[in-house]
């Protein structure tokens, strides 16, 4: 099998190979035959590496221990799926599904957008062929996942999978991420192709502009789930601890949401043409940066990848592609040039310029914490380090000012806005926020962030609802039928599916925003021992320990508490808390299996930490997080939107 | 059409605000990155706001609850355990802390004893295990 597997993979590397020839000769040649066969060849590079992915995964279920990477990352007591999740354990499986999803998302473009111009679509392959070509060459010459063991003997046991990676979203994770960052690489494709066949036009961007949804989509899921694993697994009470493993996902979300704003100044208005070109090409070559982080050991991290040589070659391969996309500029850069320039700073598109400015802003602050290690030894010579409290110092601010502009953007008018309408749409909203602020400075808020952040929140969802009454009023009086109003509701968003798609994804935002600001500003942390039968009072709480027991299976040995977590005064019970602490035998390590009682109120977060030298007392670590629930079900409204804006629109009826 | 001069005062702006605030968070935040065998060397040397990284000395590791939670144990330098500094954690001993195991600490180093705020074990899920020689006296083989 896994002979099998390394030929696929090498029968891939040839075909992406072909294709890129292929290609550059259908692209200079208008040759269709040669454009045909570089089709064919992309759909085939991808099943050989579905092929190659496929044997990974045999030899996982299989615990065919003849394979390093295979005994590296599993051994014979997991569970099957965790056997198949443990692919991508490992480095050398993660950038075999890399390579493999982007593979599929190549495979997708030559038969979705097999109708396009003949002579983009070449060089639209050409184009992806430079991400596809230098992923498979990884795969293949560098972490070549069909390696022997290197050892006399055939283990009958292999080294295991960490326990915290033996988890559903171990499933889930990482494939998204993954599924997010190679779509990036469509419009990157795109962007490439259309500069390379000189077709500087919006079409390359109207092309992609689902794509770039979807890849946007996907990355917001993929971090989202990797800050709720984190929640539900770490036992810390957080769920996002700006790591440079966290920030290197986040860099490219951060570009990649510039990019979907900027791409809408340029299908409206003709403008941005160069900035949208570097958006994208910055936004994938953060992804591939990403990978340098982690895996060339610069940064310190609590991921602590293994650090190799794999992380320079990255760098390498993204120091060519911004010297190839800026040869190209130079070489198109009459067609780049745009002509229109901004008329008033009231006006749609300077609201966009303005989203972009402060995204990027946000983007550069954040690889500055990342680096700053090492650009302060490079220049100082000393070694220093920025952490947490610097990214909340410096992004808090300007997310913040992303917020007031996601609430007064979308409702001004292109080109030029008049001050009178402005300030008649917002009057309304501001003074609502005013009194929303002040409540929050009467009623104690820990911080002038905090109350700005509700306010803002506030002033967002006033626009947007009033803005979906507006809509739905206009559609009721248009309307014939006597039908049912959600009838009348589903048919207006589904006619401005972008727009009201897009409301859903701001209203969403805001959901996420009002969890992460009440989860961060109102946090309650108390650590605290009990014997059993003991009790606890904490704030409106009372935790009685019921009693201790312990557990011992195949795979762990597990240290069990039973809380009862009550009300007070009513003194009702509201939930037994069953939080555990297990310890691994084979991996000599422990983990927290944490309680948690989640209500849109609060999260109540219980952590069983272990016991005293006697044996009796347990500890316990307790955070109270107000609002927490309120970020995963934004995500939902997030994800809701964005399906929304890729639905297909509703052809009216009545009138065109 | 000409470009609008306000808007680019506010670009402007929005440019000046975020290097100030940049440079500003970057210079009240900054923590020294140390080893363990440095702050050894210096032990009546106080220093404050450092993150060090090092590993957990096989020595005895105190955890007590009542009446204080608190977590004391040695620190060197990975692999190197010469110069040791003493390490003392108030809160609770996180998943994962064992002897052996390499830790990042951001604390300060106060008459001798690293004062940790935050005590990390590096999280061992993407490390790239041992060759499997080093495994193979311990677990059972079969010969090929």
């Amino acid at each position: 099998m896994g002979e099998l597997g390394g030929f696929f993979l090498f029968i891939s590397w040839l075909l992406a190979i072909w294709s890129t020839c292929a290609g550059i000769y259908a692209g200079k040649t208008s040759s269709k035959a040669y454009l045909t066969s570089a089709r064919y060849a992309t759909v085939a590079h991808a099943i050989f590496l579905g092929g190659a992915t496929t044997a990974l995964a045999t030899l996982f279920v299989n615990s065919d221990f003849t394979n390093q990477f295979v005994w590296q990352f599993s051994d014979t007591t997991m569970p099957s799926i965790y056997k198949i999740t443990a692919v991508w354990g490992g480095m050398d499986g993660s950038m075999l599904l890399w390579a493999f999803l982007l593979s599929v998302m190549g495979a997708v473009v030559v038969f979705t957008d097999r109708n396009i111009a003949p002579q983009l679509l070449s060089w639209v392959i050409v184009g992806f062929h430079t991400t596809t070509l230098f992923f498979t060459s990884i795969v293949l010459f560098l972490t070549n996942p069909f390696r022997y063991i290197k050892a006399p003997f055939i283990p009958l046991e292999g080294n295991g999978l960490n326990p915290l990676l033996q988890n559903p979203y171990m499933a889930a994770h990482p494939p998204t991420l993954y599924l997010g960052f190679t779509t990036f690489a469509v419009p990157f494709a795109f962007c490439i192709g259309a500069l390379l066949a000189g077709r500087i036009t919006s079409e390359w961007i109207k092309l992609t502009r689902r794509w770039t949804l979807i890849a946007w989509g996907f990355l917001t899921i993929g971090i989202t789930l990797g800050g709720h694993w984190a929640y539900l697994e770490l036992g810390w009470g957080g769920f996002w601890a700006w790591d440079p493993v966290e920030n290197a996902s986040f860099l490219p979300w951060l570009t990649g949401t510039a990019f979907l704003h900027s791409i809408m100044v340029q299908e409206r208005k003709g403008m941005l043409k160069a900035w949208n070109v570097w958006l994208i090409v910055i936004t994938y070559g953060l992804t591939v940066f990403g990978t340098f982080l982690t895996r060339s050991g610069i940064v310190q991290s609590v991921h602590a990848f293994a650090s190799t040589d794999i992380g320079w070659t990255f760098l390498a391969y993204l120091s060519f592609l911004l010297v190839g996309v800026g040869i190209l500029h130079y070489l198109r850069r009459k067609e780049l040039s745009s002509d229109v320039h901004l008329e008033s700073v009231l006006s749609r598109e300077s609201a966009f310029l303005l989203n972009n400015l402060l995204f990027l802003s946000i983007c550069f602050a954040v690889l500055w914490g990342v680096m700053f290690p090492v650009l302060s030894e490079a220049v100082t010579g000393k070694k220093q380090t920025i952490g947490i409290p610097y990214f909340n110092a410096v992004t808090i601010p300007l997310f913040l000012a992303m917020l007031i502009l996601m609430g007064v953007g979308p409702l001004i008018s292109w080109r030029k806005a008049s001050p009178q309408r402005v300030l008649r749409t917002f009057v309304t909203p501001f003074i609502g926020a005013l009194f929303i602020g002040i409540i929050c400075v009467w009623a104690g808020a820990p911080s002038f962030y905090t109350t700005l952040s509700y306010s803002i929140c506030y002033f967002i969802t006033h626009t947007i609802l009033r803005e979906f009454y507006r809509g739905y009023k206009a559609q009721r009086l248009s309307s014939t039928s006597k039908g049912l109003a959600s009838k009348d509701l589903t048919h207006m968003v589904r006619r401005h599916h972008t727009r009201y798609g897009g409301y859903l994804v701001h209203l969403g935002v805001v959901i996420m925003v009002l969890g992460i600001t009440a989860s961060m500003a109102h946090k309650l942390e108390v650590e605290f021992s009990l014997l059993p039968g003991q009790s606890e009072q904490i704030g409106r709480f009372k935790f009685q320990l019921k009693n201790l027991t312990t557990e011992e299976n195949q795979n762990y040995g597990a240290l069990m508490a039973q809380v009862e977590l009550k009300d007070t005064p009513s003194d009702k019970i509201l939930d037994i808390l069953r939080p555990e602490l297990r310890r691994y035998i084979r991996k000599e390590e422990s983990t927290s299996e944490v309680a948690i009682r989640s209500t849109l109120r609060e999260d109540v977060y219980l952590v069983l930490a272990g016991l005293d030298d006697s044996g009796t007392r347990a500890a316990f670590k307790l955070f109270i997080n107000p609002l927490q629930k309120w970020l995963w079900i934004g995500l939902i409204v997030v994800v809701a939107g964005t399906l929304v804006t890729l639905t297909p629109p509703l052809q009216s009826k009545s009138s065109a | 059409m000409k470009r609008s001069p306000i808007f680019s005062l506010l670009a402007m702006a929005v440019i000046v605000f975020g290097t100030l605030l940049l440079l500003y968070a970057t210079t009240t935040t900054k923590a020294e990155i140390i080893l363990p065998s440095e702050l050894a060397s210096t032990p009546s040397q106080d220093r404050k706001r450092l993150r060090v990284g090092g590993q957990v000395a096989n020595s005895k590791i105190n955890y007590t609850l009542e009446p204080e939670i608190k977590l004391e144990f040695v620190l060197h330098d990975h692999n190197k355990t010469d110069l040791s500094i003493p390490v003392i954690y108030q809160d609770l001993k996180p998943d994962m802390f064992a002897p052996g195991r390499d830790v990042l600490i951001d604390g300060d180093f106060v008459n001798g004893k690293l004062h940790a705020h935050t005590l990390l074990t590096q999280c061992p899920s993407k490390y790239e295990p041992p060759s499997p020689e080093q495994h193979i006296s311990k677990s059972d083989t079969a010969t090929k």
